[in-house]
């Protein structure tokens, strides 16, 4: 079938969406794989041997600035060749299938790519139209969209007048127009202040919930992962160091927070850790601190160490139940800096 | 009994598109339109309007007035004293010039400084689709400004009874019109085009684009007058596409040494150049950055 004298996409055709898009039953839960992906600008090697998995819901791609997030983000769009490994997104892929991966995904960059003069309206009806929407449909998403993202009474203002956080939203609505089968979404709380990022984080976590788009969202931020994504992928020095739902995560988190227990002395922590092992307790000494972490089920360590600390005669100054931090199990998990 | 009722409630919100997709070549007309638009100031203040409404005055003025002035005043001013078509392409450079400094830097310079590139580029376009679109919005507009004023003239002539005698004069004296405009287009998208693709800044690139053609005219008279090789002429974009459009029409133009062949390849070279230049810089354009 052709329409206006070109190839209509293969993808195309009505149904919903799980009979429109050309993926494989394998596909349809890993919506990007990739297997040995290397990458290298000039001398810099940004992506080594990187192994990744993303399903459904919000994929938060985390790592430092300079971790390969953003060269990431270009293969998966078809921008950038790998130079080594297997990349699939949505079943195809993007190195021989650009434009057809591009016009099923919804992409909003990093950086402010929004023309000042256009209204909101215009800007967002013609990027759903180069997605290959006609007009019409183009007119009526563009302004379904708007509304969504919270700017329905804002669509006629220019964007150049509007604030940080509605630019951000424009670029979501504009990311979205073409009813896209994956979002990616490129550190979409850059530059904003805090109630702009929590505007911008709920609508994300928003547009996985109610219209089922798989999203993948970069940030440098912990905190916003957190708060927002289903499943993590720690990025650094180009590697995936972790994947892991966060679910699985938190879990891991709880479970572990009973068996660390903290002990402050005024001096004497190395006698005190070496006595605690002694008597079989996993104990580490840093400054004037003791940590004792996962002590076997059942074993209850607080007497142990009262009982040591007061045979050895040591000032206590404080002995308590650490809370483990989801924080700490991304620093245990990713050594390297992942957890930045 | 109850009336079967086909009414519905639709939910709020942005429903799934299960409509048609349309392709890449759809992408780049819509690009295209966008961009043509835009180059003429549609959709956008006043301001934006002057400057495109202004050159194509300037370019349609003088033969509206001349013919107007013929028909109206034929004992006045007589149909021998209008200027003939090849002629009116003296007219015309001025215009093309202005015009080609004012769309062509708003056709790439926009994209790139407000980061709309990366979001085309995100899309089914690629760079080569992308500069196709840019070149189909920026030809069809210089050809405006290379062909409506003649057609006007045509027209102003063929009312005051000089025009073609003809229904094949006509036909001829058309297709000469039409590979004026596509030589003029052609080589003056390509090579403003290119200077516009050198920077990121509008103002840069239409300061740019007019310098660099009137430094080839000045380059052309300087070697004239130095009574250098007249093949040197080809080193000016002017001279060469304005010599050849007075050769569509079989007239020997300022150069008549120079072979007609010569001219030719000398349009492709500077329409092929340039675009080659267009090519290098936007294959090095980061995207995602």
């Amino acid at each position: 079938m052709t329409t206006c004298g070109s190839p209509v996409f293969p993808l195309d055709g009505g149904g919903h969406r799980h009979e429109r898009t050309p993926v494989t039953a394998a596909v349809q839960t890993q919506v990007v794989s990739a297997e040995g992906l290397t990458k290298s600008w000039g001398a810099r090697t940004v992506l080594t041997d990187l192994d990744l998995q993303v399903g459904h819901g919000v994929t938060g791609l985390l790592g430092p600035n300079g971790s390969g997030k953003t060269t990431l983000i270009g293969m998966l769009l078809g921008l950038h060749a790998p130079d080594h490994g297997s990349l699939r997104v949505l079943g195809l892929d993007p190195r021989q299938a650009g434009p057809l991966v591009r016009a099923r995904v919804g992409y909003a960059p990093q950086h402010d790519a929004l023309p000042p003069e256009i209204e909101a309206l215009d800007l967002v009806r013609h990027l759903g139209e180069v997605h290959g929407l006609p007009v019409r449909a183009a007119r009526q998403r563009a302004s379904d969209v708007l509304w969504l993202v919270g700017l329905g009474e804002e669509r006629r203002r220019p964007v150049g007048t509007m604030s940080g956080g509605q630019r951000q939203r424009v670029k979501l609505a504009a990311a979205l127009v073409h009813d896209p089968s994956l979002l990616v979404l490129d550190e979409p709380t850059n530059g904003l202040d805090p109630g702009q990022r929590d505007g911008v984080l709920h609508l994300v976590r928003r547009l996985a919930d109610e219209l089922a788009v798989p999203v993948i969202m970069s940030s440098h931020l912990l905190e916003e992962v957190e708060r927002t994504c289903d499943q993590v992928i720690v990025l650094s020095e180009g590697r995936a160091v972790l994947q892991r739902g966060l679910a699985e995560l938190r879990v891991e988190a709880r479970q572990s927070e009973d068996h660390v227990l903290l002990v402050e002395l005024d001096s004497g922590a190395e006698p005190l850790a070496g006595r605690l092992r002694e008597a079989g307790l996993p104990a580490t000494a840093t400054g004037r601190r003791v940590l004792i972490h996962g002590s076997a089920p059942g074993v209850d360590p607080a007497p142990v160490v009262l009982e040591v600390v007061e045979a050895m005669g040591l000032g206590l100054r404080r002995m308590q139940v650490r809370t483990r931090s989801l924080e700490d199990v991304f620093l245990d998990l990713a050594p390297e800096g992942g957890g930045q | 009994m109850t009336k079967k009722t086909t009414a519905r409630i639709d939910a709020g919100g942005p429903q799934r598109y299960d409509g048609p997709r349309l392709g890449q070549a759809y992408a780049v007309r819509r690009v295209a339109l966008h961009s043509t638009a835009r180059a003429v100031g549609l959709r956008r203040g006043f301001g934006a309007k002057v400057l495109p409404l202004l050159t194509l005055v300037v370019a349609l003025l003088p033969a509206i007035v001349l013919t107007g002035l013929a028909i109206l005043l034929p004992d006045v001013i007589g149909t021998e004293g209008l200027p003939s078509y090849p002629d009116y392409y003296g007219f015309v450079f001025t215009a093309l010039l202005l015009f080609s400094a004012l769309v062509a830097p708003e056709l790439l310079c926009t994209d790139r400084r407000s980061g709309l590139l990366g979001l085309y580029f995100a899309a089914p376009l690629d760079r080569r689709s992308y500069l196709g679109a840019k070149l189909l919005a920026a030809l069809p507009l210089l050809s405006v400004i290379t062909l409506l004023p003649v057609l006007v003239l045509l027209l102003g002539l063929s009312a005051s009874g000089a025009g073609p005698g003809s229904l094949a004069d006509t036909g001829v004296l058309l297709l000469r019109m039409l590979g004026a405009a596509v030589v003029l287009s052609s080589t003056f998208a390509a090579v403003s085009l290119a200077i516009s693709s050198l920077t990121d800044r509008r103002a840069v690139a239409a300061v740019g684009v007019v310098l660099f053609l009137l430094a080839s005219g000045a380059l052309s008279a300087g070697l004239e007058q130095a009574a250098a090789p007249v093949s040197l002429q080809l080193l000016n974009v002017s001279s060469v596409s304005l010599d050849l459009t007075q050769r569509i029409y079989a007239l020997p133009g300022q150069f008549p040494n120079l072979p007609t062949w010569q001219l030719v390849l000398g349009a492709i070279a500077w329409t092929v150049g340039p675009l080659a230049l267009l090519w290098t810089r936007y294959s090095r354009v980061e995207v995602t950055r």
